[in-house]
Order: structure tokens, then sequence, then C-alpha cells
């Protein structure tokens, strides 16, 4: 198995056994897009491959809402990609980034690196997915920033679906303004490890974040899934709701922390993560933290660890529904909570899609709960 | 909230009920550590030669560790070279044989904290064995529970009377070397208690023990071992008490419980040691270490903890579920006030089959109060059918105070569930408004409301604990919030 | 016993109550029927002592004092009695033991002696037996899972034995089945006395076919509109509150 290192000199180590790959620019086509993408056609997409920004194969936007640049006003040495939505801007359509990972080398870097701007009032869905066309041994190493100005709304459904020999980073970092809006939901399938990192912090009252975050972890894989959010201004709630399926000997390790700063008045945050283990080695490691140094504040958090309910099991297959197909559609509803609130129906489309197959390529699965 | 504020502010003029200073000679040796310290104390509890060669060990072990900073504490270096490590009463020199022959002086320190010994064995039927600073000085109700072939008696008796099975137990579920402050116990450790239930046998009175530190700048290392045989079963009360001092002072117990098959051990606790002052000077340092093994099968240990006192709280009483059907629970109130920090909880290690843990932690935090629930449920991969649930509240009352809550949940097994939950609020203004419309003054009503909030773990406390727990949390609030 | 001089509240930033005046006499009772939001909770809540509820303009007196310069318990033991409209739970508290805390107060501080707990049984007991309820509402906590009926009662059950003299009925009625609502009706005419009086709070004329009422007051806009004896309710309740606010409009 797969270990993930942890300290900051395990990573600097392991992103050094990477080499960084030279932008092959002839490598994806225009069929690959078409065959990749989640949005409808004509919705503004932003590709890239290894983490390089591909214009020829991306659809900008022409009517000035919506401007995206490539220079990055960081120290970053990376190509990255900065989108800014006009204030008061209301996109009909999604906007698609589109991360892929390719290349014909093996134990190459990719280091994507995306900045999405919603200027005040602005609302906005944001379809993010990460995949790959071929099976090599690569390191994707993201950064993702989203700056929520007053009033701004974001819609984020991610899809992580990167190839088992991938070793997945991400970070994302969301900065809110007041009444700002932020829904968020990422689903983790692929890697094999995957680390997704969530930082929210406020930077005005009365904003809101949903961040909804489902895993599936399968034989050979670790997810890590780190959750930080600041409550560092008053009146401001979160509501992380985060939900894993494990089969195998997938391990994952969910650690939430909610912190409540000493002004943060009138907070409300609420954190809960709840996991299925399907099979003997599997194994789950959960730490929803709470640091709370406010007193008029609502939080709450809850965890659950258990395997699939063997009486709603039994009550399918009293109805004639064989066990395995059974144990899918229990999977599938526990899954479903997390994947319903994407408000993106390709990708959840795709996300059901690939829940099954995994599923029930378990062979192992219908003699889970026979016990 | 207003009227909790108003109290907080009065808190603060209220004083520490049991801040006196017993005044007897002690027999004390110059601050300090190091191996000849060690051979003293070993000496002078005249101990087998085992005893010595184990505490030096653990000394050795303990010079290459380091102090742990993950706690959510924060405190002064503290400087263990400045610390007596051994004070006994000078007229306990040679061990009183009677409650008679006891100093006076300490009896009256006794009564004053609400354990008159003749009356509580009338009365409560309870048998108390007293550590005053190091040295246990009285020992009651030892012939009737001989009688029943209970052992009850000081650890350093047991060393000198039962060293074999000292020798067996001792150190087998919290090694020398697990952690800092267990380590250095095992080196420096001066008394505590030791208990002996024989298989069948079912204690026939609570045995309690109340902790007093004493003499100033001594740390109060006291170990207690409790081991109850095949289908025995036990209730175990730990009243903990200390004066006032400007000075902070260390104390670092270690407690180990041992429950072979069928056996139950109750252990409960009533932490009273004094906080310090409002500003956060002076108060006990509070690093204790207590794991119960859940050796056999059906074996139960259950922890109970009404934490009030102590500047620094760290202390997480843990069970190892080994046995196949054990049970492990643990019920905790912990509150801080003024500047108290309190990082507590359990770890509940789930090894056997059809295990089961039951945790239930709340926690107040009032004035600069920082309060963290910490805990650990394991799910090895041979527990087949684990099952723990875990409730964590906290109530804050004011503004700068803290309530934190820090699980660790590791499963590895599909069979088994762990549900966690955890809560915090302050006290509904609703709620302290329709006791005050019934009539109730503020403080009647944050007390009533507090210590309804409290109800699941004082119902857990034997009867005569559950209301000097009541009473003690009472006293807190009467300055503290009502 | 209680006089309300055209009183202004202001609920966080807006203005519930527009210059109210209420007379209220020992042994009256007196009906306040409103639409939803014409400020009915407001004034219970103010008459309580509710520190969110600000009073910008006008007096309250009772007893000859000024009611608004008390606390809300010294309040509730000068004999001032509110059934909440939605109790709150408080988890852990046995009931009984909550009652009989509450019922000491009040006595210490008309200067009587305190009940033990077996005379407060005893008293208790015989309470529950003439409101025709069942003993196990005392021994859960107190409001803790109660249906809406449960708390209810539990509201009349504290009003007969804390023995008010102003009691205040903030919608009782509201969601109550007939059973219900006759034992909440049997609490209020058990302690109807000349010493004693009541306002009851309603939106509805059903729960006054079993408490009669002296004087039937209208509420809207934040002021008492209208006033008349038992016949204002039936007339309200034939036409509707649409019939007050299309007089009001007629009239101004």
């Amino acid at each position: 198995m797969n270990t993930l290192p942890t300290s900051p000199e395990a990573i600097a180590t392991l992103l050094g056994s990477f080499q960084p790959v030279a932008l092959e620019d002839d490598l994806l086509t225009p069929d690959d897009v078409e065959q990749l993408r989640l949005t409808p056609v004509e919705s503004l997409r932003v590709v890239m491959l290894n983490g390089f920004f591909m214009p020829e194969l991306s659809t900008l936007p022409q009517d000035g809402s919506v401007t995206v640049a490539t220079t990055l006003n960081t120290d970053s040495p990376d190509e990255g990609v900065s989108i800014r939505i006009k204030a008061g801007s209301v996109l009909a359509q999604a906007l698609e980034v589109l991360h892929v990972s390719f290349s014909f080398e093996s134990e190459f870097i990719a280091q994507p690196r995306l900045r999405v701007v919603l200027e005040a009032g602005a609302h906005a869905t944001l379809v993010e997915q990460y995949t790959h066309l071929s099976d090599t041994l690569c390191l994707n190493n993201a950064v993702v920033e989203v700056f929520l100005e007053a009033g701004a709304r974001l819609s984020h459904p991610r899809l992580q679906q990167e190839s088992l020999r991938t070793r997945h980073l991400s970070s994302l970092h969301v900065n809110q303004a007041a009444g700002s809006h932020y829904h968020g939901t990422t689903l983790a399938f692929g890697g094999a490890w995957s680390r997704t990192e969530f930082h929210v912090a406020f930077s005005g009252t009365g904003a809101h974040c949903d961040l909804n975050g489902f895993y599936l972890v399968g034989d050979q894989q670790t997810h890590d899934m780190h959750l930080d959010v600041i409550h560092n201004l008053p009146g401001c709630s979160s509501n992380a709701r985060f939900k894993g399926i494990l089969y195998g000997n997938g391990k994952a390790v969910f650690n939430g922390n909610i912190v409540v700063k000493p002004d943060a008045q009138k907070t409300d945050a609420r954190l809960s993560n709840d996991n299925l283990l399907l099979s003997r080695a599997a194994e789950i490691d959960t730490r929803p933290r709470l640091e709370i140094y406010a007193d008029d504040v609502q939080c709450s958090h809850g965890t659950t660890v258990g395997q699939l309910d063997p009486e709603m099991l039994f009550y399918l297959r009293a109805r004639g529904i064989p066990q395995t197909q059974a144990t899918l559609m229990v999977c599938d509803g526990f899954a479903s909570e997390i994947i319903d609130t994407c408000n993106a129906a390709a990708l959840q489309q795709q996300a059901q899609t690939l829940l099954a197959k995994r599923l029930a390529s378990v062979t192992a699965l219908a003699g889970v709960n026979d016990a | 909230m207003e009227a909790a504020e108003r109290q907080l502010d009065a808190m603060n003029h209220a004083g520490y009920a049991a801040g006196f200073i017993t005044d007897i000679e002690s027999d004390t040796v110059p601050p300090g550590v190091d191996e000849s310290v060690i051979r003293f104390i070993s000496a002078k509890k005249r101990e087998p030669e085992f005893m010595c060669e184990w505490r030096l060990q653990a000394f050795r072990q303990w010079l290459t560790m380091t102090e742990p900073t993950w706690a959510h504490l924060h405190y002064p270096k503290i400087d263990y070279q400045a610390i007596s490590y051994y004070s006994a009463p000078k007229s306990a020199s040679d061990g009183p044989k009677s409650l008679d022959e006891v100093d006076p002086e300490l009896l009256r320190t006794y009564e004053k904290l609400g354990i008159p010994l003749q009356e509580q064995k009338v009365l409560a039927g309870v048998a108390v064995d007293m550590v005053f600073d190091s040295v246990s000085v009285a020992t009651t109700f030892r012939k009737q529970l001989a009688e029943a072939g209970v052992i009850f008696c000081s650890i350093s008796e047991a060393m000198r009377e039962y060293p074999a099975m000292v020798q067996q137990y001792l150190g087998t579920v919290v090694p020398p070397d697990d952690n800092y402050f267990a380590a250095l116990n095992a080196a420096v450790f001066t008394d505590g208690t030791f208990v002996y239930i024989p298989p069948g046998v079912r204690c026939p009175m609570e045995l309690s023990t109340y902790f007093r530190i004493n003499e100033r700048n001594t740390g109060q290392f006291e170990r207690t071992l409790i081991i109850a045989d095949k289908g025995s079963y036990v209730s175990y009360l730990e009243g903990c008490t200390a004066p006032q001092r400007d000075e902070n002072q260390l104390h670092a117990a270690v407690v180990e419980l041992i429950a072979l098959e069928d056996a139950e051990i109750k252990y409960s606790t009533v932490q009273n040691w004094y906080p310090g002052d409002a500003n956060g000077k002076g108060g006990i340092y509070n690093f204790v270490t207590k794991r119960g093994l859940c050796a056999g099968d059906r074996s139960h240990i259950s922890w109970t903890q009404v934490e009030t006192g102590s500047a620094i709280t760290w202390k997480y009483p843990s069970c190892i579920l080994k046995g196949d059907d054990a049970v492990g629970e643990f019920y905790s109130v912990a509150v801080t006030r003024g500047a108290q920090q309190a990082d507590t909880g359990t770890k509940m290690y789930h090894i056997g089959k059809n295990t089961r843990s039951t945790i239930v932690s709340k926690g107040i935090s009032a004035d600069r109060g920082q309060n963290t629930y910490r805990g650990l449920v394991r799910m090895n991969q041979s527990a087949e059918n684990g099952r723990n649930h875990t409730q964590c509240d906290s109530l804050l009352i004011g503004d700068k105070c803290g309530a934190h809550t820090f699980p660790y949940i590791e499963v590895a097994n599909p069979t088994a569930k762990v549900e966690h939950e955890a809560t915090t609020s302050k006290i509904g203004e609703d709620q302290l408004f329709y006791c005050r419309q019934r009539g109730l003054s503020p403080e009647d009503a944050v007390s009533m409301i507090v210590n309804g909030f409290c109800k699941e773990v004082f119902k857990e406390l034997p009867m005569e604990f559950a209301v000097e727990a009541r009473k003690l949390l009472a006293i807190s609030l009467e300055g503290a919030v009502g | 016993m209680l006089s309300v001089k055209d009183l202004h509240v202001v609920v966080n930033g807006k203005e519930i109550l527009t210059g109210l005046n209420l007379e209220i006499k020992p042994g009256e009772i007196h009906a306040l029927m409103g639409p939803n939001g014409s400020g009915k909770s407001t004034l219970s809540k103010v008459l309580a002592g509710r520190e969110e509820y600000v009073v910008t303009e006008g007096s309250v007196t009772y007893k000859g004092q000024d009611l608004l310069a008390l606390a809300p318990e010294v309040r509730a033991q000068q004999g001032i009695f509110m059934a909440f409209q939605y109790p709150v739970e408080i988890p852990g508290v046995n009931n009984t033991y909550f009652l009989q805390m509450a019922l000491n107060a009040i006595r210490k501080a008309r200067g009587e002696a305190e009940l033990n707990s077996l005379a407060f049984m005893r008293l208790v007991r015989d309470k529950l037996k003439a409101l025709e309820m069942d003993e196990s509402l005392l021994k859960r906590y107190v409001n803790a899972g109660f249906s809406g009926g449960e708390m209810k009662r539990n509201e009349i059950l504290q009003m007969t034995l804390l023995e008010p003299s102003l009691a205040i009925l903030d919608e009782t009625d509201s969601g109550l089945d007939i059973d219900a609502l006759k034992i909440v009706a049997r609490g209020v005419n058990t302690l109807r006395s000349p010493e004693r009086a009541m306002l009851v709070i309603t939106h509805y004329q059903r729960l006054l076919d079993y408490i009669e009422p002296d004087v039937v007051h209208v509420l809207s806009g934040g002021k008492i509109v209208m006033s008349g004896d038992k016949s204002l309710a039936l007339e309200l309740e034939a036409k509707g509150y649409g019939w007050v606010q299309d007089g009001l409009e007629q009239a101004a």
C-alpha cells in the first residue's frame, strides 16, 4: 500500500523525484476534449494539459463578463490561469475547467494553478474535472484559489477521476467576503493516493459556505481529506458534509477542523463525516475537530463509521433484489446525498456511473455482509 | 449573557473553600531528582530490591524522554529539579497503628474537607485510605475487608506484604516508559493505593481515597493499582483537594486497573485541586495517566470523573478492551473557570470481539477557561462487532472562554460501528428567561441548567459522591456561574 | 392591578407596539385577540420582562409600582405568571425539581415557609387531580420531548401551583385538541377569583367558549383598536379580522 507523505520534508523529497514534462501541444485533440467535457459543448471551457493552459482547446468568453488570463501575480513558476467574473454578472451556463494528465513519459509532475475571482454580486457555476488519458505514473499538484467578493455566489462541483497510478495533491483556498455564498462538492475517485485540502476563511460577515465531499477508496488506494474552516468574523455559517465508502485494502483519513475565533460570535458551524467500510482490510481514521473561542455560537460535529445496514439489505432482498444489487443500491443511496449536491447533471451522471462500475467490479462485495 | 457575567464577577471574589494549610513538621528531601533520591525513596519505604531497580530503569528512561506538547495547554516550563520528591509527615515515620495515633491536626484537616473519618465510617460505610502528601496515614475498615479477602492498603505496604502480586501486575497497563509523566511517576512515586478483589467477591463497601497535597513545592506522585479477579466487583472513589498556594504544584499520578474475566471495576474521581487564582497564579498541574485493562472476557471498566480543580489538567482515563464482550465507559464533567485549562478525554482500544464502549463528556467553560475534549476510539481489525458511542457537549459561559473537541477515530474492522456527536452552545437565553419567569434567581437558574447538562454523568456516580459532586459544582458555580 | 399606558416597544429595530393602552382590574379576565403579527406576543413578553424588547415610550404599572423596572424573577415573585406559547426544553432538569424550586422561590418572596419535598408532592398531586392530569409529566425533564399538548398542560399545572395574581396566557390554546383545551380552561376557571386577573391572548374565539372573558380587545398594528364584551369575540369569529381592518380604514 502506498503511504501518504505527511511531513513537508517527505513531500519535498517526493516532489523532487518527479520531473516536469515539456508542453506538447499536439498531444491533446479537440476530439479528446469532446469526450471528456462535462458541460455543454458551447460552454466556456479552460483546458489544462499536465498543468499547462491550452488556449486553442479552450472555449474563451467573448462578451466581457468573464476574463481569462494566463499570468498570475504570484511567485509560482508555473503557468496558471486566472478567471475573473465581472461584478453583477449572472452566468447562465457553467464554466468548466478541465485538467487532463496525459503523457508517454513516466514520473512527471503537473502543477496546475487556478485562480477564480467572482466580483461583487456575480453568480456562477464552476465545474472542475481532473482526469487522465494515459495510465502513467505522475504527480498532480494542483492549487485552486477562489475569491468571492461581497454577495457573490459560486457553485463549484469538482470531480477527481485520475488514473489509479496518479498521485494527486490538491488544495482549494476559499476566501469569502460579506454575504457571499460558496457551495462546493468534491468527488474523489481516482489516484493511488490523493490528498485534498480545503481552506476556508472569511473577509466579511454574513457569508455562508457549504462544503460537500465524497470519496470512494478501493484496493491500493489512500485518500486524505483535510479541512480547515476558520470562522474569524462574526455571523458567518458553514456546513461541511463528507462521506466515504471504503473497500479492499483502501485507507482514508478525514481530518476536519473548524475554528471559531474569539470575535466570531453568532457563528453557525456544522461538520459531519460518515463512512461505510465494505471490507475487512479497509481502514478509516477520522478526526472531526472543533476549536471554539466564542460563546454565542452554534457548533456541532458528528461522525459515524459502520457497515451497510443489514436490515436495509434484508428488506431489499426480501423484495427480490439480489444481494449484489441491493448492496449497490444502498451504497448509491449513501453516496447520492453528496453527489446530488453537485447541481451539474453531466458530472453527477459521470460520478454515479463511476461509483456503480467500481463497486460492481469488487468481486468480494457479495460476501461482505453475509456474516 | 448578562446574568452569568454578573456572577462571574462575583466568582473572582469567591475564595477556594479548601485552601487552608496544615501545620505539621515534614520529613522532606531537598528539591531535585537523581538516582540517589530514588534510592532514598526506595530505602525509606523499605521496598524490595526489584522495586528500586524498576524505579531506576524508569528514571533512566525518563531522562531520554521529552515533555509532550501536543495538548491544547499553555503553561510555563516546569523545573523538575525545583520539586521535592519526598515529603512525609514526621509523626508518621513509625506509622500509626490506629486512628487514635493519627496526628489530630491531620484529622482536623480531613474534617475541614468534609470527610470526618469516624462519622463516615458509621454513616456511609466507606473505607477510607487517606494519602497525606506522600504517606498513607490511616486505613480504616481493614479488618472487615480482610474477612472478605479484599486487600486494600497503601502500595508501599503492598510491596512489602504482597511483592509477588505487585511484581506481576505493576506497570503492565501503564508501562514505565509509557509517557513522560508516567516515567517520572514510576521513578519517584511515593505512595498510593493497592486493591485486590479475589475471585467471585463483590467488595462489601465502596473503597475511597482522599488525596491531598499539603507540603509547599512538593509534587505528589501516587500510584494506584487495582486488580479485580475473575467475577469480582469493586467501586473505588477518589477525591482530591489541595491547599491554596502561590506556586504551582505538580501532580503526576498513575492509576492502573486490571479486570479479569467477568470482573467489574467502577472508578470515580472528584478532583478539586486548587485551581489557582483568577489570574492563573498558583494551582496544581495535574498530569495523570489512568488506564484500565479489560483483560478477561465480559470484563467491565467504568471511569467517571468530575474535574473542577487544577490549573492544568492533562488526563485521559482509558480502557483497553482486550477480552471478548468487554465493556469500557467514560463519563466526564470538566469545569474550567478563571485561567484554568483542561485537556481531558479518553482512549478506547477495541481489541476483543463484541467489545462496547460509551463516552459521555460534558465540558463547561467560564471566564477565560479553556476546555478540551481529546479522545481516541480505535477499532482493531480483530474487534468484530465493536461498538462505540460518543457524546461530547460543551457549554460556554462568557465570551472569553474556549471549548474544543478533538476526537480521533480509527476503524479497521468493517463490522464495527462508531458514532460520535458533539455540540457546543451557550446557556440558552430562553432557558434562563423561562426559569426566571417562574421566580428563580439567575444564579439558581444557571445552576439548575448546568446541573441538568451534567445529569448523564452524575447519575453514574455512587450516591454519596453524586451529592458531593453536585455540591462541588454548586460551589464552583456559586462563584462562577450562579 | 395592571395599567399599560401609551406603550411603544421596539424589537430588533422595528416598532411592534405603537401606543398600547390597557387597564386590568382585579377579578377581571381580559381576552386579547388579533391577527398574526399584530403584537400580541410582544405585549406578553414585555410584561414578563424579556430583555430584547425595548420600551421606547409609555409606562406599565402593576400593583402601583413601575413594572418595567423589575427583573423577570421579581415580577414572577410578585405574582406575574406567563404561560409561554413555546415553552423551552431544559434537558437533564427534572420537572418536579424545577416546579419545587420555582414554588419555593415564590413562597420565599411572599414570606411563606418553603415546602419540603413531601408537602410539595402532596400539593402537586392535588393539583394534578383537580386538572385530571397524569403524573407521568412530573418524572420527565422540563418540556424535553413533550408534545405540544403536554407542554401546554405543564404550563397550566405550573400556573395552578404558583397561584399568580396576574396570569398571562400567550396563545395557550394554539395547536390543542379539545381535551387539552378543556384542561387549560379548567385551570383558568379554578383560579378565577376576585383578587386575581388574567390576560388571555388568543388568535381564535374557540378558547373563549370555555373561558368567559369580561372584556375582549382587538389588537391591530401595535395598538388596541376595539374593545367590547364577549359578543365582540363572536362577531370577530364570524366576520374575520378583515372586518376590523376595513372598519378602521373607513373610519380613517
